[in-house]
């Protein structure tokens, strides 16, 4: 058995494992999630009802249907699949599981990631629900640069704080690097 | 030959967003995928790339 430890070093062996865990995710996703629906439509839906149950409680008269959310009277908009934070899902996880660090944290730290990102997704959707009725005419900035708001600075500060906090041993030493 | 490898993989890892974002069969919903996902790839692999080279520097 090939020893992928002593053959790359672990900058090589995290970028070969991230790369690896993303494209996994990516075809699991297009070929089997995506086609199948559910995970996709109940993401999408109950982000939905949450962003609407928050913007009514705070005074918002929202109306909703299935993917649908809209303040009354104005124009809606429509969650779809690729739009509720799934994609990123795998490209957070396959860093975090690329990297190395001790198991039960980093089984920590990818449900905490995915839960702050769906609670993201749901802030997100409310704010979309809310340039929509405020701000139509920049609806489509606001789609397109809402990911940079709302996803990303979780993603790198859980990144960072990963990279961080796992307990690594010396990644360059002679233990697990050979440099000849 | 490492280094090779390794800056082949930097530089890849962002375009597979961009290869997963070919499109797709016909009867596939419509799609409105969450942009810069090859940035952000791009920016986590400088990150572990600069605490590898921390770690290697103590």
């Amino acid at each position: 058995m090939i020893n992928l430890k002593n053959k790359f070093s672990p900058l090589t062996l995290f970028l070969l494992k991230a790369g690896g865990v993303y494209a996994a995710w990516q075809l699991i996703y297009d070929l089997v999630v995506l086609p199948d629906g559910r995970l996709d439509t109940w993401l999408s839906i109950t982000g939905v009802k949450l962003a609407a149950a928050g913007l009514s409680f705070l005074g918002w008269e929202i109306e909703t249907t299935g993917r649908f959310i809209a303040c009354v009277g104005n124009r809606g908009v429509e969650i779809q699949n690729g739009c509720n934070g799934m994609d990123l899902l795998g490209l957070y996880a396959g860093f975090i599981i690329a990297y190395s660090g001790n198991m039960k944290k980093r089984v920590m730290f990818i449900i905490g990631g995915i839960g702050l990102i769906f609670i993201a997704n749901v802030f997100r959707i409310a704010f979309f629900a809310l340039s929509n009725l405020y701000y139509p005419q920049y609806w489509d900035s606001v789609h397109n640069y809402s990911s940079y708001v709302f996803f990303y600075p979780i993603v790198l500060t859980l990144w960072y704080l990963w990279t961080t906090m796992s307990d690594h041993t010396d990644i360059f030493s002679g233990e697990s690097f050979s440099s000849a | 030959m490492q280094r090779y490898i390794t800056k082949l993989i930097t530089m890849l890892i962002p375009l597979i967003s961009i290869i997963s974002a070919q499109p797709s069969f016909p009867d596939n919903p419509g799609q409105a995928p969450i942009g810069g996902l090859g940035l952000l790839a791009a920016a986590g692999g400088a990150m572990a790339l600069k605490k590898f080279r921390d770690k290697h520097k103590k």
